[in-house]
Order: C-alpha cells, then structure tokens, then sequence
C-alpha cells in the first residue's frame, strides 16, 4: 500500500515553546484518519506545517514521497479552520475562484455537492450562517482531485444536521487513492467515520491505533479510549 | 433491487462496527427480505447507506463471503447465496446466540432450568 503522507521527528517552536516535539506518523493510501487531541495539543500546528505555512524547526515531511514545499501543496486540498473565503465572494465567485487557481478542481463534482449539501450558489458568503459556510469549504476542499485531504475542525460549532451531511461528504469522498486526515475535538461524532486515531498531546503523538482495533481488542469506544488515555497523561 | 430494511442503524460505539453490519445483513437474508439469488447494492451504495467508512464496508462484505452468504462476481456484483443450507446454517447460528446469551441471563438471575421453560411458556401464552 503506497504512503500518503509521512511525518517523521518533527519539531516546531514559537519561541521557547515546543509546539510540535518530535512528531512521527505515517498515513498509507485510502484512509479516514482523525487526529485528536484537546485545545492547544498541536494539531492545526502539524496541519500549518504540512502545508508548509508554518517552516519546520527539524524533521521531515513528505507528501506521497515528495518533501513538503511549494510543489507538493498541489497534491493536498487544505480546508483551514477559519473562513479563507473573501467576503464579498458569492459561492457562484468562489466556484470560479476556485476553477481558476486549482487545475484539479472538478466543477461537476462541485455541483453534485451543492445540491448534496443544499447550498445556493447565488449566495453571499457574508450572508451564510456557520453551518452553511462551512459546508461551502466542505464543497469547496472535496471539489478538488488530490491525494491529500486535510480537514481542520470542519464540524466545530457546527448543528447536528450540517454535521451529518458533512460527514456523509466525507464518507463519498474516499477511495483507494487518497486519504483524508481530519482534526478534530469532537471525538463523538466522528465515531463511524474514522479508520485510524492519532491522539496528540502536547506536540506529541502519544496513542495511535485503527478504530476496529480499539473496539475489537480494548472493548472501548474511541471516545472511551481517548478519556483513557488522556486522564492518564 | 432487494429492500434492505429502511431502519437507521444505531451503532454499539463499543463492538466493532463491522460485525454490527454482518449481524445487520446476516437477519436480512435469514428472514428472506433480502432473498436468496438477489443482489447487493455495491459496496458504496451499501456504506451510504449504512452511514460507514467505505473500508468498514467492505470489510463486512468480504466477511460474509467468507460465510458464504454472499458470492461476488468479479464485475458483476454481488449476490445473496442461493445454498439453502447456510442459509439454515446461519440462522441456527443466531438463535443459538440468542437463546444462549438468554439463558445464561437467567441462570445469573437464579432461576432453574424448569422455571425457565415455565417462564417462557407463560410468556408465549400471553
């Protein structure tokens, strides 16, 4: 099985302070992969860094062999956790935008979506609550044919309802070639979608296990084991 | 194209949710409402429709077959077995699971073989 994306000892400080302290993860091909940990433990930090916002202090990172940098951004949709979308932008603008800056961007797919996830192409982007921009950005990132999705909180302070219908975006998505890596605190709701956990905490990867295994061998939920895991830290 | 019922799956968090779908799939073709020969909508349709990650999915259709519950033709698609026998076979298996969990439920209760069937009979008689 071809490796997606591979993390290996890296280190990220701002300042003194260690952000990332020697993380190491390898994603293989066709994978839903959640990357969990409470506020503050790392994790749109080790996103920033493969999408080589953020540079590394030491460590490497290759997306499917290639070392992170400009050129590999190509193979990665990148959905951050706050609107990248200019304001004045109708989803109709952000569609062209899109189509213009990402030759992947399928725009059959992004129809399909928008009626899959009920948005209005006429609207404004200003105008759209949380859970109707979110599901833009969700149409938007899964519009693109890449090898890499990378999802940051995309179901934080979102309802129930949108939740759902993104994460049934996200179970359409998959296939053999790619994997999507998402982050998130709600441990919960991504109970079904996940193939593999990464718990991350304090810049370190400290559990990292497929969510059958923790069913099947340790009996538990994911969200059990996170409790576990985390109240013993 | 075989009704499979139309109920929304509510998932045990703590057991795998594969063997959830197999125990889900194996009732289908046990009481008939996905019937022998009929074929299975393809794995995506499936894990649409089961609200699961496309690998769970497929690991529970590649499970079945190991049963023998389904056959899948390269291509083709997949198809309910049409072998009476480990359609039988299949539901012995439940209600042996069924009756078993019952029982050691009831004997953690204290109650007697004889009582047990008592209990039973009464219940079939209201």
């Amino acid at each position: 099985m071809s490796v997606i994306l591979s993390v290996e000892n890296v280190t990220k400080k701002f300042g003194r302070k260690h952000v990332l302290d020697g993380v190491n993860f390898e994603l293989p091909a066709g994978r839903i992969v959640g990357l969990l940990g409470p506020n503050g433990a790392g994790k749109t930090t080790i996103l920033n860094t493969i999408m080589n916002i953020y540079r590394l202090n030491s460590g490497t990172i290759r997306i499917c062999g290639e070392p992170n940098g400009y050129k590999s951004k190509r193979l990665i949709s990148y959905l951050p956790d706050a609107n990248h979308l200019f304001e004045w932008m109708s989803v109709r603008d952000a569609l062209h935008y899109f189509t213009d800056m990402f030759p992947d961007f399928d725009i059959v797919r992004a129809k399909e979506l928008c009626t899959l996830l009920e948005i209005d192409e006429k609207s404004r982007t200003q105008t759209l609550s949380r859970g109707e921009l979110e599901r833009v950005l969700i149409m938007l990132t899964f519009s693109r044919k890449v090898r890499l999705y990378l999802l940051d909180e995309p179901l934080g302070g979102i309802d129930p309802l949108s939740r759902k219908k993104i994460i049934k975006t996200i179970f359409s998505q998959l296939d053999s070639e790619s994997t999507i890596l998402i982050s998130t605190h709600l441990v919960k709701d991504v109970e079904t979608l996940l193939d593999d956990v990464l718990f991350l905490n304090d810049g370190k990867v400290i559990f990292a296990d497929s969510g059958d295994n923790i069913r099947e061998i340790r009996g538990q939920s994911i969200e059990d084991c996170y409790m576990e895991v985390f109240e013993n830290v | 194209m075989p009704v499979i019922r139309g109920i929304k799956m509510k998932y045990n968090p703590t057991a795998p949710i594969y063997l959830q779908i197999i125990e889900c799939l194996k009732k289908d073709i046990v009481t008939g409402s996905l019937a022998p020969g009929a074929r299975l909508d393809s794995v995506r349709a499936l894990s649409d429709r089961f609200e699961v990650n496309l690998n769970t999915m497929q690991r529970a259709c590649s499970e079945l077959e190991k049963l023998g519950a389904i056959n899948t033709q390269r291509g083709i698609g997949s198809f309910v077995t049409e072998d009476k026998k480990i359609i039988t076979s299949l539901q012995n298996e439940m209600s042996d699971d069924l009756v078993s969990s019952f029982i050691s439920g009831m004997q953690d209760l204290g109650y007697s073989d004889k009582s047990v069937v008592e209990l039973i009979n009464k219940a079939l008689k209201r």
